[in-house]
């Protein structure tokens, strides 16, 4: 051979500079992966509850106040975790400073900041102090509205905060992430309210938002079924196939989110019963947990495919890393 | 990068005054100028803040790279490589670039450190509690060891009990006060530096074959090679700046060569590497001559005229080749050395121009020399004569066929042949090539004749002293070229005037002195002017013709005064108190081991420097602790460790690779009590004085009337360089007006020149052309000749008569450098001329009236220094071990020499074998493997500054060997493993850098592993490693006692050396 | 005897550095010695400290990888006798740098504006601003910018901004001993890129191409050019170089539109799940 086929006339061969790293290690810890599934589930169930409530407002009058609750607290946590991953956390303020349209870490902010917002006024309508004041009352509904939709929003920028990188593992699939995560999101929202209606004795309405759950946790296996064809089609997922993060992360999403709430909730259809009764709350725990999981799982793959460099370096070869092509 | 601690309040202010959402909705650009901070804004570069900019010179290597240090309130903030400089043209290597860190290192020293004898710790004192006591040891152990006459009465006015070592990292001025204070005023014989173990083979190497033992071109001028041979060096790593103009070159079409044992950083960028063993150059370079002779493609016209190619020798003379006991003829086996009749010049003993010209010689030199003036050499221009320089060549360089190439050395035939070819298409009328060549060549006990066998290479093809053509010496430390024209050397007093000797016979008169060392013939006739001129400078008007001049006050040498002979007598107890100026010798030092104890033997010990160096500390951490022999309770050495200033803090001249002698600035004062050698040798040279004042013994007279009188500057008690420049440079006897050129130098004590090939660096008083600082533009000559000072007399190429044809036309118009105008009498050009301005080409001596000087070189003869005007292919005078280069095997080799069967190595070279240095049989079985030691890009020498410095540290961590993937599945490592490599001197431990770079080579039949360690780690500093040097042996060079660092055999094996850090 | 090199600092130092134009590095591996100058010059000018202790046993490349505080960092490579099917032993060496890239990965991630393009087309992390979110991080194609944990703050090559701004080439590419790195205005490096690779290939270098000049491997995925880009002799990977990164910005829209439609089907089932209240 000479040197003329040395670079651009022979593939690669799976060749790296001495199997150094060639991306940098993302710094984000489980503060990141908790805020997207916290402030992702708190913005699905209110994105759900105010859905719900549209449709029948008295039926989910407890499920919108959940929602609310679920929404202030996921706001306010998922801003507690954004500002302590930030490493000069004093400065947390510059994430307003500018508009990027470019950075889902930008334009996300203003999204989660209205959710937090309007999350703040929905929960306030829902106190005591509003009682019958109707223009309270009435900018809680719209507040809820707001939230709602910017809860769409928190539960699905996410996908694009994670795609848009140049982290192999999660660019490699931006269209099956999305529907994961946007599957994932609704799955954990609508556990979060059947088990808020279950807590509540409303067995019915529970019952509901479990055959959401239920549905959005087809969409969530379909997509991550999609997106680990994805990365094994790009060649991003083999040099991690046996490792932990990447096993943890397929038992989380496949298993712990996927099959394990499904198996619940049918078993809660088919036994009935204060035993179905269990098995569908066990099944919604296990979705918010396995949503949990899936998130960090995601994170951690991520870490770990970045330390093969033939990760990254198969993402970006020449047509294969250039977009989702399914 | 500390965290800001900022009120929220302010945080906030901050913020609004930074938010770019406003200024982005009214339009701006939210990537650039809407983001932008008030930070950037404001941002402005650091050299804005300096206060002064002044322009130094890199401490580090012999490039002599420019540099412009930025100070702001008294303190450096910038350092950054001159733009202006033709030199680096503002670039730098990583060390200069570093240069920044390594001033203000906080590991520097700042106080005097003072170890007591026995004790167990450093103490800090005042500078002139040290300065005092440092000057009455000096007093006390010279009195008590002087020798003022030999039993025969010789009078040899020296000590032996007081030695100095160091001089290559100081400026000019401040080793011409050490030669001055030292030699002249106290009458030291052991003053040595770096020179002797680095470039010393150069000296005679060059010298004997041309006339000065110099780099013959500048740095900048391989800009215009056709081909470049780096052999002996490996350019790219240590000299990068150098380099830069082979890139320039080779990006103009020419060859790179690399002829290396590994394959190098510079390997990397040549056309063709060539892997050879260490040691054989000669086998090679032989390979070279034999090819161009016979294939016919040496450059005839210039050979001819230029050379003494043609030349008919003695009769008897027998070469190694056709000798069967491969010896030159004239070995005389009682004395194991050579006598050299049969060497000479059919007719006329030929003396070379080297200080050392004449060697052993009981009876008066100038009688053997006086025929010189009758005829000038007989010549067969048809070389047809057997005895004739060419065909005595040829039959030497026989057996050196590309066959026999490629079984000594290991270089594949073809690559051999190559090489050949190319250096032989790229020389000629319109074409130059150029050697490089540095260490490689030089740390063999037949260093001299492998510069020598380069030296032939280039004459052969005609390629000295002309434009890209030449042998670059790329030479060590920054001032190592200086450091040997005005030498703290043993054997030579300033610009190779040698040093009076007790055994020959001029040791009893000056005039006998003047005699013996003055060549009849070509410019070496002036020297009684240089000589007489130095004593005036040195002893003023104390000396006249009424006491000799002072002759006799010059110490007197009674036998090897080298670095290694030193060692010896450290070890023995000779040597009782020893400076160490700028030199670490533990690390650097051949038998580092036998280097340690001899300076655990001292009665006291002076180390100036900037850092604690492992030559200051050996008695706290080096091996003799390490290992159990000594407790630091044991070691009666006193130490002064003292801090020393850098280039940057101190004004001078360092002489640079090319003999360019370029001036730094004082910038900035050093840290604390540092101060300058300059300082240093003036105050203890004023101390000294003072105590010696009121002595009338006669052995004190030359410290009494020593001139001193240099004009303070400043509180601390700075002298003015510039003024021991000037005396350098020389003046009128006692009008001290200064001169313009040597030509002006007097015999009769009505001149005063300290450094007669410096004269002219100061010609008038406010003058000081080292300090010019005007480069060629891009459309000039560019040889910047307004670019400081180049010995001798501002010439950049050395010899450039010969870059014109014998009638004095270029040689080609590619090719011009000078040329001789027959309108205006006289040559010009782009160069200083290298020649008597007015000489015609067509100028011939007239034999009948006995012509002198340069009367008797004709004006087709370029190379003056010569007593016959010619290069010296054949050089029958001036070198221990034959007048044509021979391979000989290292002393220490894995086998036998298959080209001289009967005589495995140099026969006259210098065996220090003792105890203490234990050399390896030829081929023993125990140490099988060839080892070489060597320089890194990141580090310097024995690495205090870059070391010590992070930013050049953290680059070369750990110390390491490189050795080659077979051998080490061999002894079972993998990479970054620990090995241990020994030899009878002793035994290192150190990470494994497997590397395809090290070609195992085929020798005789058998693989032989070449394995190779950086020499520069110690334990000092950030980055540390084992000393190299405790496998290395005092071996020598018969002509210069080099060591033979380059080629040893060792021992290795896998893991740690268990009985001093278990794994 | 003079020369006819071009110099960059001719180029550069003679008409100023003006505000306004586009500037970046050509780095010629072809002329790379290995020296590590750049690497020194880049800490010594921006005083950053030295992190490494210990040997690396990756050839001479002891440095390993650019971080918050290396930005420059000098790769080596040994292709000798053996290596796969090598004609000529080779040692690769490359001084490697952030690549201001147009458009730039991190810059465009970054949700404070701490980065920006500045009026050399460069792009710089403002200090003042930077909150140390490390979205910039993962956002870059070529592992160059992190955060570091003693100040929290995101650190990467600034082009010399400030030298720049006082009419000075960067530190790194002054030191050259080679003019491996050249600096200068973009448009002029880029032709003087091309003709060079032309003569590479004339005299039989057939192996150099351009790393991320427009419409070369590098410049690739919506990233148009890399002001600081190369000239390689293998391929990118042996460098540790993607060959074709990505614009990570061009994924913002198929995830977030995906997400949003995904999330869009499953609350239309959700309404009518929930409604069942009236069935
Ligand atoms: N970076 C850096 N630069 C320096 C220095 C430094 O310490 N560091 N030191 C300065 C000093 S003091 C000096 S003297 C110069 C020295 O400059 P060089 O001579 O270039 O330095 P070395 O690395 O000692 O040796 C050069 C080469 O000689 C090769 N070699 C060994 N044995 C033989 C042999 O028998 N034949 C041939 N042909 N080659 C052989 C080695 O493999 C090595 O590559 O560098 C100066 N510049
Ligand atoms: N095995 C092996 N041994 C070798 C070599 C080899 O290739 N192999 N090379 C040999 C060669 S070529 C050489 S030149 C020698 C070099 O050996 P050394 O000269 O011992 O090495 P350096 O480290 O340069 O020592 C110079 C010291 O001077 C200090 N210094 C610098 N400037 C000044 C100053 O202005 N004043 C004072 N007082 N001190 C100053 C520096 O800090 C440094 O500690 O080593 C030789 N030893
Ligand atoms: S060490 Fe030598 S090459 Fe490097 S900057 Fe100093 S003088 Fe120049
Ligand atoms: S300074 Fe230049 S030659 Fe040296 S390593 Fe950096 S790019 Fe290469
Ligand atoms: S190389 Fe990385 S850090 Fe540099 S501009 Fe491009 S994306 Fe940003
Ligand atoms: S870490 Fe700093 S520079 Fe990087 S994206 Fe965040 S704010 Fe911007
Ligand atoms: S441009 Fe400046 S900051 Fe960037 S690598 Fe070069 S020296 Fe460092
Ligand atoms: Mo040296």
């Amino acid at each position: 051979m000479t040197r003329q086929d040395r670079h651009t006339l022979r593939d690669w061969r799976g060749e790296t500079y001495y199997g150094q790293q060639a991306l940098k290690y993302p710094h984000w810890d489980w503060k990141v992966s908790g805020y997207i599934a916290v402030a992702g589930t708190a913005g699905a169930a209110q994105a759900l509850a105010t859905l719900g409530s549209l449709r029948d407002p008295e039926g989910l009058r407890a499920a919108r106040r959940g929602a609310r609750l679920m929404a202030l607290a996921g706001s306010t946590a998922g801003a507690a975790m954004l500002i302590a991953d930030l490493k000069t956390p004093q400065r947390f303020h510059n994430m307003l400073r500018i508009l990027r349209p470019t950075s889902p870490m930008s334009f996300g902010t203003y999204i989660f900041g209205a959710f937090g917002g309007a999350s703040l006024f929905s929960a306030f309508a829902e106190g005591p102090a509003v009682g019958r004041r109707h223009l309270l009352r009435w900018l809680g509904k719209a507040a809820q509205l707001v939230s709602g939709f910017s809860g769409a929003g928190v539960a699905t920028y996410t996908a694009a905060l994670v795609s848009a990188t140049s982290n192999p593992y999660w660019a490699a699939a931006p269209r099956s992430l999305g529907g994961q995560f946007a599957g994932v999101a609704v799955a954990m929202g609508a556990a979060a309210l059947a088990l808020w209606e279950r807590l509540g004795g409303r067995d019915a309405t529970a019952r509901r938002f479990e055959k959401v759950a239920a549905i959005a946790t087809l969409a969530h296996v379909g997509a991550s079924t999609a997106v680990n064809k994805r990365l094994k089609e790009c060649g991003v997922s083999q040099p991690i196939e046996h490792s932990k993060p990447q096993r943890r992360l397929k038992a989380s999403s496949l298993i712990i989110a996927g099959a394990a709430p499904l198996v619940g909730y049918a078993l809660s259809a088919a036994l009935g019963g204060r035993a179905g009764r269990n098995a569908a709350m066990a099944g919604s725990c296990a979705a918010l947990a396995g949503g949990m999981l899936m998130r960090h799982g995601l994170l951690e793959a991520g870490k770990a495919a970045r330390e093969q460099p033939e990760s990254g370096f198969a993402l970006a070869q020449p047509m294969k890393g250039d977009d989702d092509g399914h | 990068m500390t965290r800001a601690k900022q009120s929220p309040q302010r945080r906030l202010a901050h913020f609004l005054r930074n938010w770019s959402l406003p200024r982005q909705v009214r339009g701006a650009d939210h990537r650039s100028s809407a983001a932008r901070s008030e930070m950037s804004e404001a941002l402005r570069p650091r050299f804005e803040q300096a206060e002064m900019v002044g322009t130094s010179v890199c401490p580090f290597c012999a490039v002599g790279c420019s540099t412009r240090l930025y100070v702001r309130n008294g303190q450096l903030i910038n350092v950054e490589g001159n733009p202006d400089s033709p030199v680096n043209q503002g670039t730098l290597c990583p060390k200069g670039a570093a240069l920044l860190s390594v001033h203000t290192a906080p590991s520097r020293l700042k106080k005097v450190k003072y170890r007591a004898p026995f004790s167990t710790e450093w103490e800090e004192k005042p500078l002139d509690w040290a300065m005092d006591r440092i000057a009455a040891l000096t007093k006390k152990t010279r009195d008590e060891t002087f020798v003022r006459t030999l039993p025969d009465g010789t009078i040899v006015n020296h000590t032996l009990g007081v030695a100095s070592l160091g001089g290559a990292t100081l400026d000019n001025e401040e080793n011409y006060l050490i030669k001055k204070i030292f030699g002249g005023g106290l009458g030291m014989v052991w003053i040595e530096n770096q020179a002797r173990v680095c470039h010393s083979n150069s000296v005679p190497g060059l010298g004997a074959a041309y006339g000065r033992g110099a780099a013959t071109m500048a740095q900048w001028d391989l800009a215009n090679s056709d081909c470049i041979l780096v052999m002996g060096s490996n350019m790219a790593e240590a000299h990068p700046i150098a380099f830069r103009f082979v890139m320039q070159a080779k990006e103009r079409g020419a060859k790179l060569i690399h002829v290396d044992p590994r394959f190098t950083r510079t390997s990397a960028l040549a056309d063709i590497h060539a892997p050879i063993r260490t040691g054989t150059d000669i086998a090679f370079l032989g390979g070279i001559i034999r090819y161009l002779l016979e294939n016919d493609l040496w450059f005839r016209d210039y050979a001819l005229a230029y050379t003494n190619l043609a030349t008919i020798i003695e009769k008897d003379f027998r070469s190694p080749s056709e000798d069967p006991s491969n010896l030159f003829s004239g070995w005389n086996d009682r004395k194991k050395s050579y006598d050299q009749e049969s060497w000479q010049y059919v007719g006329f003993t030929i003396p070379s121009a080297l200080a050392e010209h004449y060697i052993d010689t009981a009876e008066s030199f100038s009688e053997l020399t006086s025929r010189l003036h009758d005829h000038p050499p007989r010549e067969d221009p048809t070389l047809q004569h057997p005895m004739c320089v060419y065909q005595i060549l040829r039959r030497h360089y026989a057996p050196y066929t590309p066959e026999m190439v490629e079984q000594v050395t290991g270089c594949p035939k073809e690559v051999f042949v190559s090489i050949a070819q190319a250096l032989a298409e790229n020389s000629g009328r319109e074409k130059t090539g150029a050697i490089c060549y540095a260490v490689g060549w030089n740390h063999h006990t037949t260093g001299v004749q492998m510069i020598r066998a380069g030296g032939l290479v280039q004459s052969l093809l005609g390629n000295i002293g002309r434009p890209g053509g030449g042998i670059l010496a790329l030479r060590g430390h920054c001032s190592i070229q200086g450091s040997t024209d005005i030498p703290t050397l043993y054997n030579m007093l300033p610009s190779y005037l040698p040093q009076p000797n007790a055994f020959k016979p001029q040791a009893r008169h000056y005039d006998q002195f003047l005699d013996d060392e003055t060549i009849p013939t070509g410019w070496w006739h002036n020297f009684p002017k240089y000589m007489t001129s130095l004593l005036r400078a040195w002893y003023g008007d104390a000396v006249g013709p009424q006491n000799e001049w002072g002759y006799q006050w010059l110490p007197k040498l009674v036998g090897d005064h080298s670095q290694l002979a030193m060692t010896l007598a450290m070890n023995d107890g000779l040597i009782k108190g020893l400076f160490l100026l700028g030199q670490n010798v533990v690390v650097g030092g051949s038998n580092s081991r036998m280097v340690q104890r001899g300076l655990a033997q001292l009665d006291w010990l002076v180390v100036r420097d900037t850092e604690t160096v492992e030559s200051a500390s050996f008695w706290q951490k080096g091996h003799l602790v390490r290992d159990g022999e000594m407790r630091p309770e044991e070691i009666g050495t006193e130490i002064f460790l003292m801090p020393a200033e850098l280039a940057g803090e101190k004004e001078g001249s360092f002489t640079n690779t090319h003999r360019l002698v370029q001036w730094h600035d004082k910038v900035i004062d050093g840290p604390g009590d540092s101060r300058s050698e300059l300082w240093f040798m003036y105050h203890l040279g004023q101390r000294l004085k003072a105590l010696y004042a009121d002595s009338s013994d006669e052995q004190d007279e030359p410290i009494r009337n020593l001139t001193l009188d240099y004009p303070i500057r400043n509180a601390r008690g700075d002298i003015e360089a510039e003024s021991v420049l000037r005396e350098i440079s020389g003046y009128t006897w006692p009008q001290r007006e200064q001169l313009s050129s040597f030509q002006a130098l007097k015999d009769d004590g009505s001149t005063a020149c300290g450094s007669w090939i410096y004269c002219g660096a100061f010609p008038e008083n406010d003058r000081n052309q080292t300090r010019r600082r005007n480069a060629d533009g891009p459309d000039g000559p560019g040889t910047h000749l307004d670019w400081a000072f180049a010995w001798p007399a501002n010439r950049r190429t050395l010899y450039n008569r010969a870059s014109a044809d014998p009638e004095g036309r270029p040689w080609s118009e590619a090719k011009r450098l000078i040329w001789w105008d027959g309108e205006e009498e006289s040559w010009d050009g782009n160069d200083a001329i290298d020649f008597p301005p007015d000489k015609a080409p067509n100028y011939r001596p007239d034999w009948s009236k006995k012509p002198e000087g340069m009367e008797a070189i004709r004006g087709d003869e370029p190379f003056i220094m010569m007593p016959d005007g010619r290069a010296h292919i054949y050089s029958p005078s001036g070198l221990k071990d034959g007048p044509l280069p021979t391979h000989y095997e290292p002393v220490e080799s894995p086998g036998g020499n298959l080209l001289y069967p009967e005589q495995r190595e140099n026969p006259v070279a210098k065996k220090f074998e003792r105890e203490i240095n234990p050399l390896h049989a030829p081929g023993d079985p125990a140490y099988p493997h060839v080892l070489t030691t060597y320089r890194l890009t990141e580090h310097h020498c024995a690495g205090t500054p870059t070391r010590a410095t992070p930013s050049t540290a953290e680059l070369q961590p750990e110390g390491f060997a490189e050795i080659p993937p077979q051998l080490a599945r061999e002894i079972g490592v993998s990479n970054l493993d620990w090995i241990t490599i020994a030899t009878a001197r002793g035994a290192v431990e150190t990470r494994a850098l497997v590397t395809e770079r090290l070609h195992p080579l085929r020798l005789d039949g058998r693989q032989v592993y070449q394995i190779g360690m950086p020499w520069h780690f110690g334990w000092e500093g950030e980055a540390t490693g084992d000393i190299a040097n405790m496998l290395t042996a005092a071996i020598g060079d018969p002509n210069t006692s080099m060591h033979e660092n380059k080629s040893l055999t060792c021992a290795i094996r896998a893991g740690r050396l268990t009985e001093r850090r278990p794994e | 005897m003079s020369f006819d090199l071009p110099r960059t600092r001719e180029s550069v130092q003679g008409d100023a550095i003006e505000p306004g134009r586009a500037y970046g590095f050509f780095t010629d591996t072809t002329l790379c010695i290995g020296c590590k100058a750049c690497e020194v010059a880049c800490k010594e000018w921006n005083q950053l400290p030295a992190e490494q202790e210990a040997m690396s046993g990756m050839s001479y490349d002891n440095t390993r990888e650019l971080s918050a505080t290396t930005w420059r960092h000098v790769a080596f490579v040994e292709q000798m006798d053996g290596a796969a099917g090598n004609a000529d032993p080779r040692w690769l060496m490359m001084s490697d740098v952030c690549k201001h890239c147009d458009p730039a990965p991190c810059l465009e991630a970054c949700p404070t504006g701490a980065i920006f393009r500045t009026e050399f087309d460069s792009v710089v992390v403002q200090q003042d601003v930077c909150n140390g979110c490390g979205y910039c991080v993962p956002a870059c194609p070529f592992g160059v910018v992190d955060v570091d944990e003693v100040d929290g703050k995101a650190h990467k090559c600034t082009l010399c901004y400030d030298r720049l701004k006082g009419g000075r080439e960067p530190a790194c590419a002054q030191v050259c001993p080679t003019d491996s790195i050249q600096f200068g205005p973009l448009d002029e490096l880029i032709d003087r890129a091309h003709e060079r690779t032309r003569a590479l290939h004339d005299r039989g270098e057939t192996d150099a191409y351009l790393y991320g000049v427009p419409d070369s491997p590098g410049a690739t995925g919506g990233i148009e050019k890399l002001n600081a880009f190369f000239l390689l002799c293998d391929r990118p990977e042996i460098y540790n170089l993607p060959a074709a990164p990505t614009l990570p910005s061009r994924r913002i829209a198929p995830a977030f539109g995906a997400s949003l439609a995904a999330f869009a089907g499953l609350a239309i089932a959700a309404a009518a799940l929930l409604g069942g209240g009236r069935r």
